[in-house]
């Protein structure tokens, strides 16, 4: 039965975000402010546009539902995005920069096409790219539905079609809606509101203290660092693939790597970053304790990912529940809107303009884009309803396979100056086709070991055999990879405040200036 | 004999960054940085292409003017905040940077990028118009700066004589590929 002291402020509060996008869009920007990408934004409306975007279904769903499950266990994924960032920054944040600056390269993608010269790396870098960034998507469908589920009342199948419904709606016709304004208010929302439910859970089972005696009451194997029940004993395999994930996994992921890149030069986005570290402290690693709180206030949920909609219709007032949930609908549609476009662009701009021998009209382009989202939302629907997988298992799958697929390469094109474009190809099939197969026939539980690792072991393998036994990359290549590595390191100031997307224009002043030092001579 | 250099005439974004200012930009970005030096000008081509974009959101036409410019040598595109200005002049040749790209390419390439852009931050309801009703050859002055650092290292920088921003150049990197 619909609960309407719920639904009511649910509503309200997507019409305030509607509400919000018209007159921010009627007011503060007109077309072409838009179409520029909404430079005159400050530092925090950057930084939480970006918070609000990257967040997911999967930190209001699926980490709480890893820790209910697995215990502490699932602190193995966490302590690895805790370093993540700083790991990625040390292997390669000096290397992958300079080599970017020598090359010219502005994406992830044109970095590797650059490294490893040759037209199979764009076209299977792109469809890969495609394919996970769906199944990610998928895991937004999925939350979206259980969202509305627990809103609604109505079953999870409706729930999930409206869902899907609202999300593709949103993609297609969202226009100024989705605009960096309504984007921040729900960034604070969440953060508040997590928080707000935090405080509520730890009062009501006395502190951390409480939490932990309890749930060692309950059942002190929760307390395990192997797994409820000991699940994992002994598998090395599958912890050091846990931690590994988001520890390493980072530096196979398009969008972390852009940051090392350097690509947003701007002094907002500088000051963006500080204010997501920031961010991010205050909201990643609730979720997990909500997860364990649920163990001890919610023993009989049936669906470990309705934790912490459970959570806040329990301790919270209905009308902050019905907001926070509201807050949740809304990250997951900012987040599956962003990721369609994405997709649609590398269809569009990588994959048909880049190997098509003919113009692509305005309306055709319009059109492929179109049909992308229609076909990820109906595919989605599929999925999720024939036999939804949790949320957790569809991200850490999608995000896996990502990064098994781009991390090698990566490293390697930094690290190894002989790896060519036959090892980075080997690589990318290798370690994202392993992490597919490793997973669909639940190889983990056989073997002992997790789907990252045995993808990373394959992927390094595949670039390490096939570079040896194919020619060596051109010496254009070789030598602009010798250049990076021995040139030494401009002062920090002056590292900072260059400005990253002149590469392009230096990588040509510094060639033509090179012919003609080499004419002159 | 000294060789004689030959002149071509351009059209150029007039500087807003004079030679003695964009040498002080380097030295002011760190104190190990000293003794900012200009060896070379270098003008480097772009299409400035403006079009008339107009969309339908929502039952609602909207219409702009936008501006983008695309890299000559590297076909890479980017927006333009205002209507660009130009001077004609005369140049020495050797500081011109030839161009590697065709007019009708980096036209398409232009518009392309206005379509992505369009399609991506707008999310029009039906198929936008896209009208290009300008466009022309323009060339940016970059000043080729050389730096000393405090422990005795040399360092080659592109100073963009419009905004004052830089990059570092790799000199001896042929990138040709």
């Amino acid at each position: 039965m619909v609960n309407y002291s719920i639904v009511a402020p649910f509503i309200v509060y997507l019409l305030i975000l509607l509400a919000i996008g018209i007159i921010a869009n009627r007011y503060l920007v007109d077309l072409e402010g838009y179409l520029l990408g909404g430079r005159g934004l400050g530092a925090g409306v950057t930084a939480l546009t970006l918070q609000s975007t990257s967040m997911s279904g999967f930190m209001f769903l699926g980490a709480p539902s890893m820790a209910f499950r697995q215990g502490v266990w699932a602190l193995w994924y966490a302590i690895g995005d805790f370093g993540g960032g700083l790991v990625n920054l040390a292997v390669l944040g000096r290397g992958l920069r300079q080599l970017s600056e020598t090359f010219g390269s502005l994406t992830p993608i044109e970095y590797l096409e650059d490294r490893y010269p040759h037209p199979s790396i764009r076209a299977v870098g792109s469809l890969i790219s495609i394919v996970f960034l769906s199944a990610y998507v998928f895991a937004q469908f999925i939350a979206a539905g259980k969202a509305l589920e627990s809103v609604t009342g109505l079953p999870y199948i409706y729930g999930l079609l409206l869902g899907t419904s609202i999300i593709v709606l949103y993609t297609f016709f969202g226009g100024y809606l989705a605009v960096a304004w309504t984007d921040t208010l729900q960034a604070i929302v969440m953060a508040l509101g997590i928080n707000i439910l935090l405080a509520a859970v730890l009062m009501e089972v006395g502190g951390f203290t409480g939490l932990f005696s309890s749930i060692a009451s309950q059942d002190p194997t929760y307390l395990s660092v192997w797994g409820q029940g000991f699940q994992h004993a002994g598998a090395f395999g599958v912890v050091i693939g846990a931690v590994l994930l988001y520890s390493i996994g980072y530096m196979g992921i398009p969008h972390a790597v852009v940051r090392h890149l350097s690509m947003e030069e701007s002094d907002t986005a500088k000051s963006a970053i500080g204010i997501n570290v920031f961010f991010n402290t205050f909201f990643v690693y609730q979720p997990y304790i909500l997860g364990l709180a649920a163990i001890v206030l919610l023993p009989s949920l049936n669906d470990p990912e309705m934790a912490i909609p459970q959570l806040a219709l329990t301790l919270l007032p209905t009308a902050v529940a019905g907001i926070l949930l509201a807050a949740l609908m809304a990250a997951v549609m900012s987040t599956a809107d962003s990721i369609l476009i994405m997709a649609g662009s590398i269809l569009s701009r990588d994959i048909v303009q880049r190997f098509s021998s003919r113009e692509i009209s305005d309306e055709r382009a319009f059109l492929y884009s179109r049909a992308l989202v229609v076909g990820i939302g109906v595919l989605g629907i599929v999925v999720a309803a024939y036999q939804p997988p949790s949320v957790s298992d569809l991200v850490i799958f999608a995000f896996g396979a990502l990064a098994c697929a781009f991390l090698v390469p990566n490293v390697a094109g930094v690290y190894w100056t002989r790896a060519n474009w036959q090892g980075a190809l080997a690589a990318m099939i290798g370690g994202s086709g392993t992490n597919i197969i490793w997973t669909a026939a639940g190889l983990q539980s056989m073997t002992a070991v997790h789907p990252f690792l045995a993808g990373i072991v394959i992927s390094t393998v595949g670039m390490v055999v096939f570079s040896l036994i194919t020619e060596p990359p051109d010496t254009d290549v070789i030598n602009a990879v010798q250049t990076a590595r021995k040139s030494v390191d401009a002062p920090t100031g002056t590292v900072k405040q260059s400005t990253d997307s002149l590469a392009p224009e230096a990588t040509a002043i510094a060639t033509h200036l090179s012919e003609k030092s080499l004419a002159d001579n | 004999m000294e060789k004689q250099s030959a002149l071509t005439t351009i059209d150029a974004f007039p500087e807003e960054v004079s030679e003695c200012k964009a040498e002080k930009i380097l030295e002011r970005t760190d104190s190990e940085i000293k003794n900012g030096q200009i060896n070379e000008k270098i003008y480097y081509p772009y299409l400035v292409a403006t079009f008339q974009v107009e969309s339908s959101m929502m039952g609602q036409k909207d219409d702009g003017i936008i501006h983008c410019g695309v890299d000559l040598v590297n076909e890479k595109e980017l927006l333009i905040d205002e209507q660009p200005r130009f001077e004609r002049r005369s140049v020495i040749s050797d500081q011109v940077l030839p161009r590697e790209c065709n007019r009708e390419t980096a036209l398409q390439i232009a518009r392309t990028y206005i379509r992505e852009i369009v399609n991506r931050q707008l999310k029009p309801l039906r198929t936008p118009t896209i009208q290009c009703v300008e466009n022309g050859l323009l060339y940016r002055l970059f000043y080729s700066i050389e730096v000393e650092t405090t422990d005795g290292n040399i360092l080659q920088y592109a100073v963009d004589s419009i905004l004052g921003d830089y990059h570092r150049l790799y000199v001896g990197v042929d990138n040709s590929s």
